[in-house]
This record gives C-alpha cells, sequence and structure tokens, in this order.
C-alpha cells in the first residue's frame, strides 16, 4: 500500500477523523496531511512526521516508512495500464481477499473491477494492500 | 457678464498682475479671472485689492467695457505645396519651372540645395548608425546536479553501469555541458520507451464514481457494501454526496449514511451491465 492510501486507511480506522483533527492532534499544518494524500509521489513527510503520525494512528512507524516506498503514482500507472492494454488486474485488500478483472472505470479513490459473473467491484484506493500479483501467488 | 474696473485701475497704478498677487496672496489665477469677468471678486479679496491699489470698492467694481480681444495673429504666407519625388522623377528645377511666377519665386527661395523645398526645422544630424554585430549564440553552461542525478538514474533503470552509460552516451558524464545533458536525457528516455521501461505518465480521473452511483440509483440496482471494519450494509442507493451514500434497506425500508471514506469495497450483487 501508498503511504496516501495508507493514510487515509488510518484516518477511516480511526473513526474517520478529518485532516484538520490530525494536523491538530499533531502540530502539523493541515495542508501537509492533505497533500500527503493526494500527492502522486512520495509524500514529503519529515521523519519526525512519520514518527508522530505514527504513534497518533498507533501503527510501528516502520510500516509507514515502508509504505513510502511505493508512490500513488506507481498504483495509478499500474492500473491506466492494465485498462490500456484490456487486461485483467489484480488487487490483493486488505483483509486478504483477492479482486481479479477488467477495469471499468477508475478514479481517484476508486476503481471497478468486472467479475466473472459481470457483477462489478468497487474497490477503494485505501483498502488496496498490494497490486499486479496472479491469483495464484 | 458685467466686467470691473480691476484691471483698468492696476494699470493705472502700473502694476503687473503677479505684483498685486505678492502684495494681496490672491493667486494670479484668481486676479486673472477677476479681470476678465468670469468670477465676481469676493469681499475679502475685494478689501486687499482696495488697500493695495489704493482704489474704493465702489471705483473698483464699476463696470467698463469688456476689453479688446487680442489682435489676431498676421496670416502665414502662402507656401507652395511640397514637391514629392513621384515616379516619374521628375526634376525638382523642371517643376519650379512649371509653377505660376510668384509661387516660382517663393519656391526658388525656399530651394534647398538637394531640390526639395525644405519646412520646419531642418532636421538634425544623426551619427550613422553602426552596423550590428552578427549574432553569436552564447555556449551552452555547464551541466546541472539534477541533470547528472537524472542520467544515472535513467541508466540505472535500463540497466547500466557507469562505462555503459558513458558509452551510451558518448562522454563521460563531467565532460557534458547543459546542452549535451539535456540530449543524452533525451536519448535514455527514448531507450526507456523503446525496452517498454519507462512508461508515460497515466492521469487519475477526477470523479467516474459519482456517474457510476448516479447509473445504480436511478436503475435500482441492488449494491452490498463492505466497510473497513467488515460491516457489511445492503440496499438501494438513495442518494450520495462526495462523501456519503445513503442506502435503503429492501426489506426494511430503514436508511443508512455510509461514509466513503469508511467504505473498502462494494458491489452490484447480480450483473450490472446496464450500470457501466
Amino acid at each position: 500500500m501508498t503511504l496516501s492510501d495508507l493514510l487515509t486507511y488510518l484516518r477511516a480506522r480511526k473513526a474517520g477523523v478529518y485532516y484538520s483533527d490530525v494536523a491538530g492532534a499533531l502540530g502539523i499544518p493541515t495542508l501537509r496531511i492533505v497533500r500527503a494524500e493526494r500527492t502522486h509521489t512520495v509524500p514529503n513527510l519529515t521523519p519526525d512526521e512519520l514518527g508522530r503520525l505514527a504513534e497518533y494512528f498507533e501503527v510501528p512507524v516502520e510500516e509507514l516508512r515502508q509504505a513510502q516506498r511505493q508512490t500513488r503514482h506507481d498504483l495509478t500507472t499500474y492500473l491506466g495500464t492494465q485498462e490500456r492494454a484490456g487486461a485483467p488486474a489484480y488487487l490483493r485488500l486488505l483483509g486478504g481477499i483477492a479482486v481479479a478483472g477488467p477495469v471499468v472505470w477508475r478514479d481517484r479513490h476508486a476503481v471497478a473491477v468486472q467479475q466473472p459473473d459481470q457483477s462489478v467491484f468497487v474497490v477503494y484506493r485505501s483498502s488496496v494492500e498490494a497490486w499486479g500479483e496472479t491469483k495464484d501467488e | 457678464m458685467p466686467y470691473n474696473s480691476l484691471r483698468p485701475v492696476r494699470e493705472k497704478k502700473g502694476m503687473t498682475i503677479a505684483q498685486v498677487a505678492g502684495k494681496t496672496s490672491i493667486s494670479i489665477r484668481t486676479l486673472q479671472s477677476y479681470e476678465s469677468g468670469e468670477r465676481a471678486i469676493s469681499a475679502d479679496d475685494l478689501r486687499k485689492l482696495s488697500r493695495v491699489l489704493y482704489a474704493s470698492t465702489t471705483e473698483l467694481l464699476q463696470p467698463t467695457v469688456p476689453p479688446p480681444p487680442p489682435p489676431a495673429p498676421p496670416p502665414r504666407p502662402v507656401e507652395p505645396a511640397p514637391v514629392r519625388e513621384a515616379v516619374p522623377v521628375t526634376p525638382a528645377a523642371d517643376l519650379a519651372d512649371r509653377l505660376p511666377g510668384d509661387v516660382r519665386a517663393e519656391a526658388e527661395v525656399h530651394r534647398p540645395p538637394s531640390g526639395r523645398p525644405s519646412f520646419g526645422r531642418p532636421p538634425s544630424p544623426r551619427p550613422p548608425r553602426p552596423p550590428r554585430e552578427p549574432f553569436t549564440p552564447r555556449p551552452p553552461g555547464p551541466s546541472t546536479a539534477g541533470q547528472i542525478d537524472q542520467i544515472r538514474n535513467l541508466g540505472r533503470r535500463l540497466g547500466l553501469d557507469d562505462s555503459a552509460l558513458v558509452e551510451r552516451i558518448g562522454a563521460s558524464l563531467e565532460s557534458l555541458d547543459h546542452t549535451a545533458a539535456r540530449a543524452a536525457i533525451a536519448v535514455l528516455r527514448k531507450d526507456m520507451e523503446e525496452s517498454g521501461t519507462w512508461q508515460p505518465r497515466v492521469q487519475e480521473s477526477p470523479d467516474q464514481e459519482a456517474e457510476y452511483l448516479a447509473k445504480l440509483r436511478d436503475r435500482r440496482v441492488p449494491i452490498d457494501v463492505v466497510l473497513i471494519n467488515g460491516e457489511r450494509f445492503q440496499g438501494l442507493i438513495e442518494s450520495f454526496t462526495p462523501y456519503v451514500v445513503q442506502l435503503r434497506d429492501v426489506q426494511s425500508g430503514a436508511d443508512v449514511y455510509v461514509r466513503k471514506l469508511a467504505i473498502a469495497y462494494y458491489r452490484t450483487e447480480g450483473p450490472a451491465h446496464d450500470a457501466q
């Protein structure tokens, strides 16, 4: 999971706190939190800010550092590439659920994947743990 | 408007407007307007003028005939029209010969040495403009640290070590100037594009979900929503905003407002061709 999406997920898990709640509790400008979630590249959070975020969300700081290795753009590029090629996209969600299928639509928050029974599975990016793996993996 | 006697009295005393203005602290413009009758003399100014000009207020306010208009300037002598050098070219001397007698005399008087009549002030001689130096492009500056980093990164993604990178670029990184570094980056990007390593930037659509939810709502397609904490809700979409979806349970009719931030995923309960 990317750091941007992980921060969204952690906000949701913590009773859906707002950006301003996080910023006020940590003494970080609200705009930095907003940008960290929305940036296409690696959020430019300092190690100190990462530490405070980890403490606030009650997760190991290493989890945030790990998420920093991938950018929001990486997932977007993967989905866009699969969509253009008409190839199925493979997504692994938090909780171990795997979803695969052609991309129906995608936007900043979610991606819709068609299922073999013709139903549509809409996945929010903040619940995507990994992507690009086959079902066998 | 009746004219007062301010001007005759002042001239009789042999004073100029400026002198009166200096002694009375009345502005020259105001005095001019008093004398011309544009304005009536104020009581305060009238007392000042009476004191300075040694005249009674009655004498100053005595109406007089308006001052004569200034003499008209003498008419300017009619000068011959400028002789233009037109096609066919006619020598100025020939033109002068064709003019009537009086005008020809004027033309003879104003004829400059070049043969063309001159009007107004003669042009001031200008020094000749020095010839422009031929344009020579500035030599390119040195390459920036960012360019060198970018070349190294591109080479790394292509799997090129330093020696292979130098061989591909044709020069060492230290010897590249700004233009050569830019060209090297373009070459490496082209290599990446051809090898499939480099992907063009993929844009994120701002909001496709709203359109999709609207179709599900309009076609009464039931959905199954799963939140990040594992809770599930099923129902028909009644309404939605960018942040909240209102679901109505088909059987009980109860409404549930689900915040999108809390949604992990949702799916249509059956085929949803129409909604795509």
